[in-house]
């Protein structure tokens, strides 16, 4: 009778390391809920910030670069930038009130060793609408290239590499909108002489895509030669710009505008940059905020977001 | 008789046993807690190194548009030593500028040293300082130069 009841456990003994257990585990599942909901959120957080560099990084160059190589206005299809615009010589801004601005950047690309600009060796205009070059490495089909003396400059694409023949050729018809049907028009008068320069052209459209995956805005740049727009960066839910202009042309900039009127006053662009987490949080309450003159979102939402300002100078603004 | 009690009473644990048991696992989560909060701390550090080193080139890129004649260190000269390192205890009186992003104020400090070899050149530092939550002054420090070509 004894040793029966020494082999088992009263109920009050059970009862005890029941609570004691539940206690414990209780302490550890709400330590694990909680790591782990920190870790979701500090990732995101860290990915945001990541995102928010991502985007800021080729921005900057690219501003920063707008311009130069391209001594005047270069002409471009109508098509390009909606609006009708046919020429463009560093920046083009399209405001929006709305939703996110739109910039297009362009300018002359000589930075990569694989990619040194080359000369002509023949005057231009050419009657088979081909350039005889000094060499043609890293000259590609499809390729948005400048032609300029110095004193004007001209946008075509590339058709065809002859690398035997040393001739790069810009033919028009099909998807080659850069290349006027019966040879350029716009070539100065007496066309280009020899030694003109011959380089690769950064011609970018940035905005921020916001119908392909709509929970999920997304910085895209678009190289503008046909091909399909790239993602830079995720998750950016707002992009504006504003501009500081020298309206008196006396070398220092005077006024902010969000909307230039006359693009060769624009000498400082501000960026102003708002990246969000990618998913919504439980509990988290914040409302888009208002950039330049886009006014702030309507409703809270349970994303987090940074914000930043930053202004660059354009080096190769103005004329 | 006695065999048998010495044995349950070995297999067993106490409750006073349980208890500290508890008490070190208890220590252990609280450690794992710690450890999140250096890691929301840590990223935290992160997002306000880029603001302060983004507004620092901002600063810089200010000073490319300025006038020659402007381009000159801040009005109040007892923000930095000749080290030249900020002084923090000057702050935030003696600030050149200051920006506050999500809470967080940044203190600008700009100097502007000539050139002595070359006139025509300008060495422009600017420090973008902001304090943590414990009162600790951090700062990102930009040197330039710039030359008086241009306006």
């Amino acid at each position: 009778m004894r040793t029966t009841r020494e082999a088992g456990f009263t109920l009050i003994e059970v009862m005890a390391a029941v609570a004691i257990f539940s206690i414990a585990m209780t302490a550890v599942y709400a330590t694990f809920t909680f790591q782990h909901q920190s870790f979701t959120t500090q990732s995101r957080v860290a990915s945001m910030q990541e995102n928010f560099r991502d985007a800021l990084v080729p921005l900057n160059r690219d501003i920063r670069l707008a311009g130069y190589g391209i001594p005047a206005p270069v002409t471009i299809p109508n098509t390009a930038i909606p609006g009708g615009v046919t020429s463009i010589r560093s920046l083009y801004p399209v405001d929006n009130t709305t939703g996110p601005d739109t910039l297009y950047i362009m300018y002359l690309y000589d930075m990569d060793s694989n990619q040194p600009p080359t000369t002509i060796t023949s005057p231009m205009p050419n009657p088979s609408a081909e350039f005889n070059v000094g060499q043609v490495t890293g000259f590609q089909v499809g390729d948005l290239c400048f032609i300029s003396d110095g004193a004007a400059a001209d946008m075509f694409q590339v058709t065809t590499v002859q690398s035997a023949s040393l001739k790069i050729q810009h033919n028009p018809g099909g998807s080659n909108d850069y290349n006027a049907a019966g040879g350029h028009t716009t070539f100065p008068p007496g066309g280009y002489d020899t030694g003109s320069t011959i380089a690769k052209a950064r011609f970018l459209r940035y905005y921020i895509d916001t119908t392909t995956d709509p929970a999920h805005p997304t910085l895209m740049v678009d190289r503008m030669g046909g091909a399909t727009p790239q993602p830079v960066a995720d998750d950016i839910e707002d992009m504006q710009f504003q501009y500081f202009l020298d309206t008196n042309f006396d070398g220092v900039p005077d006024t902010w505008s969000d909307n230039p009127g006359d693009l060769t006053q624009i000498r400082q662009v501000r960026i102003l940059l708002c990246a969000r987490t990618r998913f919504p949080e439980k509990g988290w309450q914040e409302v888009r905020p208002a950039l330049a003159n886009r006014p702030a979102g309507t409703g809270a939402d349970g994303y987090r977001r940074r914000v930043l300002a930053i202004t660059l100078d354009v080096r190769n603004a103005g004329i | 008789m006695a065999r048998h009690r010495l044995c349950v009473k070995n297999d067993g644990f106490s409750l006073i046993e349980v208890l500290v048991s508890l008490t070190i696992l208890a220590v252990g989560l609280l450690g794992l807690a710690l450890l999140q909060t250096t890691a929301i701390k840590g990223n935290e550090m992160a997002n306000k190194s880029t603001v302060a080193t983004e507004l620092a080139q901002d600063s810089l890129e200010q000073f490319r548009r300025v006038a020659w004649a402007n381009v000159l260190s801040q009005p109040n000269t007892t923000a930095f030593d000749t080290t030249p390192t900020p002084i923090y205890s000057s702050l935030p009186g003696a600030a050149g500028d200051n920006t506050t992003v999500r809470g967080t104020t940044y203190y600008r400090i700009w100097r502007v040293d000539p050139n002595v070899a070359t006139a025509t050149l300008k060495t422009i530092t600017v420090w973008c300082c902001w304090q943590d939550e414990r009162g600790g002054w951090h700062n990102v420090m930009l040197v330039a130069r710039r030359s008086s070509v241009g306006v």
